[in-house]
């Protein structure tokens, strides 16, 4: 099952905490300052050659993992600083990232990260998370530069390396080219701790990496014809088959190529269509299989508030699993159901059986038994309550053979398979007081 | 600007700066750095290239502010430039 990066502006309350205290939780036990370290001691295999995108996805893939070790409900969020642009983004939130450094010496003050919280302290570079927004760059890139650098083709050019004048996809979107631009310019930006190597001492380092993650996979997916480059003559490290430090001294072979589909390592991007939440009457012919990530898009005590525009409980716009666990004919066992609900006057109103105004009626107790009495003398009250069963009848039956379907090929849950059994339940109900009404006899009659 | 046995001294923002030959120095502290014709680069400003070595102190002593700033055992860095 492939997790889901998001946007981190779209990052409820609790995900962002429970990221926060995986991030900490990370720091505490001493994981996190190893990945400072490696960044560090490993800035040539990471930086200014074909290697960087493939490297930084091994890379945040790894501290992935070991938040997803401590939380499982953890992905990394990635930051759209095309967007998400100015200090007052929700990214600096104290609830999040924390804001800029103070004047002085940049020292973050506020949110989890803070030196003063106690729980971040800076091994190296250190002690305190330091941030200088806008200090040696005033802005961060535009959505132009971004689209301007998704354009161009080929990924890598000779000498595939960090010449200021030199084209191609990587080495305009790492930033060398008349830099410093988009990943460089954003790292200049932030400033403070994220100027040096070290610069994933500031948490934000992943936000910024994981977009930058996106935007190669982005990349790739506009240019499918474009394969990594060069398979030799780049340094050592950075050729499409040749392993990546530090993972191949410490025994693990990872090469630009066994990282250039993200998928296969078992995350996507929320703007695919793998995540993306699906439109319930426009995307999907059945209406319970395809949901699967229903009870993340939508509370379950709405799932029947979006059967609104189907007509399925056309006289009972209510939340029906939570306001009326009971089966429609179970709730209402003295009267006729699909009759008596239709909101037309006629059949609400036992005195005013057809509706339009005051008309004299006689009296009906609508039971059962007494549904012939009606039924006789307003003949064309019957056809239209006939019509409107048959309708729900077609839908019901429709909507059963979708589900069954479903349940064939092994696609229902326990929940939706009791859902089966009591549409399947209202729909004999249904079915029978179809058939009294045709006949002319209702259920209890003797 | 002082001049002594080829090293240029300057003073920015109250930060003595220190440029010789492929050297420079922040408060007494050494910063590596390479360079090319065409730009000079360093770890300690990682993401950009600079112009000279005197640009690249600026740039430094900017980011650094009044800040105390301690290395640590992160490779890569040398020393510490605490000031």
């Amino acid at each position: 099952m492939l997790r889901c990066r998001k946007n981190q502006a779209t990052l409820t309350a609790t995900e962002k905490s429970r990221f926060v205290a995986a991030v900490l939780a990370l720091k505490a036990n001493g994981t996190y300052d190893r990945y400072v370290d490696d960044h560090v001691n490993f800035m040539a295999s990471a930086h200014r050659g074909p290697a960087f995108f493939p490297w930084h996805r091994e890379y945040l893939r790894r501290l992935e993992l070991d938040l997803q070790a401590i939380d499982s409900t953890v992905t990394l969020p990635y930051w759209n600083w095309t967007v998400d642009n100015s200090p007052a983004s929700s990214i600096w939130g104290a609830d999040f990232m924390g804001g800029n450094g103070r004047p002085t010496d940049g020292q973050v003050l506020d949110g989890p990260f803070a030196f003063s919280a106690g729980n971040w302290t800076l091994v190296s570079d250190g002690p305190f998370l330091r941030r200088r927004f806008g200090v040696s760059v005033s802005t961060l890139p535009t959505p132009t530069d971004l689209a301007n650098a998704l354009a161009t083709v080929p990924y890598d050019v000779p000498p595939y390396n960090d010449g200021p004048f030199l084209a191609g996809f990587r080495n305009t979107l790492e930033g060398w080219r008349n830099g410093p631009q988009l990943h460089n310019r954003v790292h200049v930006w932030v400033g403070g701790s994220m100027g040096p190597s070290s610069s994933p001492n500031d948490p934000v380092f992943f936000l910024h990496h994981c977009f930058i993650d996106k935007l190669w996979a982005d990349w790739q997916a506009l240019h499918p014809a474009e394969s990594y480059v060069p398979t030799t003559g780049a340094a050592a490290g950075h050729n499409l088959t040749n392993p990546m430090e530090p993972w191949a001294s410490r025994g693990t072979v990872v090469t630009p190529a066994s990282v250039l589909d993200h998928h296969t390592l078992g995350y996507a991007y929320d703007t695919e269509a793998v995540c993306r939440p699906k439109f319930k009457f426009l995307d999907d012919t059945s209406k319970f299989r395809d949901d699967k990530r229903k009870f993340f898009d939508d509370p379950p005590k709405f799932k029947f508030t979006d059967d609104v525009a189907t007509r399925k409980f056309i006289d009972d716009p209510k939340r029906k699993i939570i306001d009326d666990p009971k089966t429609k004919f179970l709730d209402d066992p003295g009267t006729l159901k699909a009759v008596d609900d239709v909101k037309g006057a006629g059949f609400d109103n036992p005195l005013d059986p057809l509706g339009g105004g005051v008309r004299p009626a006689p009296f009906i107790l609508s039971t059962p038994h007494h549904t012939m009495a009606w039924s006789t003398t307003f003949p064309g009250a019957l056809q239209s309550a006939l019509s409107q069963l048959e309708e729900q009848l077609r839908e019901q039956h429709a909507q059963i053979a979708r589900m069954e379907d479903a349940e064939a090929k092994g696609g229902l849950s326990a929940a939706e398979k009791q859902q089966l059994e009591l549409l399947r339940q209202e729909f004999a109900a249904l079915l029978a007081e179809h058939d009294a009404l045709s006949r002319g006899t209702a259920p209890g009659c003797g | 600007m002082a001049t002594e046995k080829g090293i240029q001294k300057l003073v920015y923002r109250g930060r003595v700066i220190e440029i010789g030959p492929k050297r420079l120095l922040i408060d007494g502290e050494e910063i590596h750095f390479e360079e090319t014709e065409d730009y000079v680069y360093s770890h300690e400003f990682a993401y950009a290239h600079l112009g000279s070595s005197e640009e690249l102190a600026e740039e430094l002593i900017r980011q650094w502010g009044a800040a105390k700033i301690q290395r640590g055992d992160g490779g890569g860095h040398g020393g510490t430039h605490g000031h």
